[in-house]
């Protein structure tokens, strides 16, 4: 499914996601907020305060541009001319090219649909009929107990109540109702991939759905999952090389597709004496964490740490460059002869940089791999109770590799690391290893 | 002391470590004192001993050798103590004068404080009366009893040299008198037996000796 040029519609704002994002979610309203399926089905749908970059998509039907103004931007919507089964169509509006989750919202329309339900019941008797909520009729059956009954069935009606009447008796009886899934929203951003390089996919599954699980597939694609917010999930799609076109299915676990479409590659043209300008590299991402832990390095090396951490993440790489400004503490108390206590504190200031392997993404489990090098910077303290004090500059380096383990939660990723290290302080009155093992928790999140 | 910030140090030097100060002489006192008299002087330092601290180890090592000299004497103990405070017996065994005061620590660094202490004109009694002294017993320490005539109020309070010809006496310095009197435990050591006679005298050149007495091995 392709995103509408500019769209638009509103019915029930399934949910615009409060965080941290480089784009606020538009507004979107519609009218009405449920319809009944027909030839002049059709709804309205407007987005408040909508920036340029806007983008939409619907799950089934046509989406086309209305008026604007200064701060809004209308559409209609229109069902396809065929669709007469209740369906709970979704619609997704964003701004910017690679969207996050925060910055799409999500809206459903129910859709019902019009039919007439056959009944046999006692000859005569007067018949209503119940769907989630509605009543239709009464009636009166015929003498062998037979009618038919213009019911509205919606999306999320799973059953008919059927109450005959006659004379001072009342029967009910339930029918299930069997009506087909509705179809899962499934759009890509940018619409196409320009020389193979990564697409966002918004997948959005209705609410309506029964079947178990949620899946992305691809032919000639590296699909990784980076969102997933309840049933909305954010895919990065990346070509395989020389692919000129890849197609995309969501499905459930059973196997049974629920929406489809085709991400084209469009490579750029040879270049000719008034080329274009080149084609602008796919944006990095910048990751911005922090932790907070301790360490234990042997003897006194042993104290609080904590770290700010600013990232850079490759294009087309799970690869991120990082650069980690840190603190460390410790400091050891010792009896030195009769002359009396000496203390000695260091405070070290790691500077580092570590190169960070996004090595596992299960769903929102993250595994990564951390290796990375640097200069301790620290202030060395000596007092005592028989001498004067001495507070010296240290200097000092670090090599270390670390596991990280995190779950991603919307926005941001909480994460455990352990970190084995190899470090070392040393000035003519220091001699120390502010390092060893360090253990931390940290958070981090990404900024486009 | 007004100290750059460390992190400032470490950038400017580029390299991490500090050189360690040197060590101050803070107070000497008394300052002054004359030639007649001795007493406790107090020498109080200032200074960053020689230390390295293992943090793997949990262990800190400090240089705490010291060596402190008026003019040519030296005081004071030959390790740091006291926290830099250090006092010590001067015996009245310097001349008028100023006389500098030297610490110098284990790893060599030095401080010199010019004429700090100064010994003014002594008041010096006229003569030593030395007491009865019976036989002896070489390196057996006896009792001896010294009196210092006329000089200053109060009687003489400085000490006095003690020497027996022919043999070796200890101490070669008496402690201090009080009130003229001093009585001086000694030692006298020969190396035959025979008559011998302990000489006192002072920096002023007065003097006293006792009558003869027989040492035995």
């Amino acid at each position: 499914m392709r995103p509408a040029p500019l769209l638009a519609l509103s019915i029930q704002v399934i949910s615009a996601f409060a965080a941290a994002s480089a784009h606020a979610a538009p507004v979107v309203e519609a009218e009405p907020s449920r319809l009944v399926l027909g030839p002049r089905a059709r709804a309205e749908i407007t987005i408040r305060e909508s920036a340029q970059d806007l983008h939409g998509a619907v799950s089934v039907g046509t989406l086309l541009a209305g008026a604007s103004g200064e701060d809004f931007t209308r559409f209609t919507w229109t069902p396809p001319p065929d669709l007469r089964a209740p369906t709970l169509v979704l619609f997704a509006f964003w701004t910017g090219e690679s969207p996050t989750l925060a910055d799409v919202t999500v809206l459903a329309l129910p859709c019902a649909g019009r039919t007439d339900l056959a009944i046999e019941t006692e000859p005569s008797a007067q018949v209503t009929v119940e769907v989630a909520g509605a009543r239709f009729g009464p009636r009166r059956a015929d003498r062998q107990g037979r009618l038919k009954l213009p019911v509205e069935v919606g999306p999320h009606a799973h059953e008919a109540r059927v109450i005959a009447e006659l004379s001072d008796q009342s029967k009910i009886r339930v029918l299930p109702l069997s009506l087909p899934p509705s179809p899962w929203l499934l759009v890509t951003s940018p619409a196409s991939s320009t020389d193979g390089s990564p697409v966002h996919v918004v997948l959005v599954v209705p609410d309506t759905e029964e079947s178990a699980g949620i899946e992305l597939v691809s032919e000639g694609a590296k699909v990784e999952q980076l969102q997933t917010v309840g049933r909305r999930l954010l895919y990065r799609v990346t070509p395989d090389r020389d692919r000129s076109s890849i197609p995309l299915v969501a499905r459930t676990l059973d196997g049974s597709a629920r929406a489809q479409m085709t991400l084209e590659v469009v490579r750029p043209v040879a270049a000719t004496p008034v080329a274009a300008p080149p084609t602008p590299p796919p944006p990095g991402r910048w990751v911005l964490g922090g932790t907070i832990g301790g360490y234990v390095g042997g003897g006194s090396n042993a104290g609080p740490q904590g770290a700010f951490v600013v990232g850079y993440g490759l294009p087309k790489l799970p690869l991120v460059l990082e650069l980690e400004l840190g603190i460390r503490h410790q400091s050891m108390s010792t009896q030195v002869g009769t002359l009396g206590v000496q203390t000695s504190s260091l405070t070290v200031f790691p500077i580092e940089l570590a190169v960070r392997w996004e090595a596992l993404s299960a769903g929102t489990f993250r595994l990564g791999i951390r290796a990375g090098a640097g200069l301790l910077a620290g202030i060395h303290h000596l007092s005592s109770t028989f001498d004067s004090e001495l507070s010296e500059g240290a200097l000092g380096w670090e090599v270390f590799g670390a596991l990280q383990a995190g779950l991603q939660v919307g926005p941001v990723e909480p994460y455990l690391e352990i970190r084995p290290t190899l470090s070392k302080v040393s000035t003519d009155h220091l001699e120390a290893r502010p390092g060893g093992g360090v253990f931390s928790v940290g958070v981090r999140g990404e900024i486009r | 002391m007004t100290r750059l910030h460390p992190l400032v140090m470490l950038l400017l030097a580029g390299c991490s470590g500090a050189t360690l100060p040197p060590p101050t002489i803070v107070s000497v006192s008394p300052a002054e004192r004359p030639a007649s008299s001795s007493g406790e002087l107090t020498v109080t330092l200032d200074a960053i001993l020689p230390t390295l601290a293992d943090h793997g180890a949990n262990t800190v090592t400090v240089d705490d050798r010291l060596t402190v000299t008026i003019g040519p004497r030296p005081f004071g103990p030959s390790r740091w103590a006291d926290a830099g405070v250090l006092s010590d017996f001067v015996a009245s065994v310097l001349p008028e004068g100023s006389y500098d005061v030297t610490v110098e620590l284990g790893d060599g660094r030095l401080a010199t404080a010019t004429g700090a202490f100064r010994v003014t004109t002594g008041d010096w009694p006229v003569g030593y009366t030395v007491g009865m002294i019976g036989d002896q017993t070489s390196g057996v320490p006896f009792g001896v009893t010294l009196r210092a005539q006329g000089g200053m109020d109060g009687g003489y309070i400085g000490t006095v040299n003690l020497a027996v010809p022919n043999a070796t006496v200890s101490p070669s310095v008496s402690g201090p008198f009080s009130a003229g009197l001093r009585v001086e435990t000694v030692t006298v050591t020969v190396d035959h037996p025979g008559t011998y006679h302990l000489d006192v005298s002072d920096l002023g050149g007065r003097t006293g000796r006792s009558l003869d007495f027989h040492v035995a091995q």
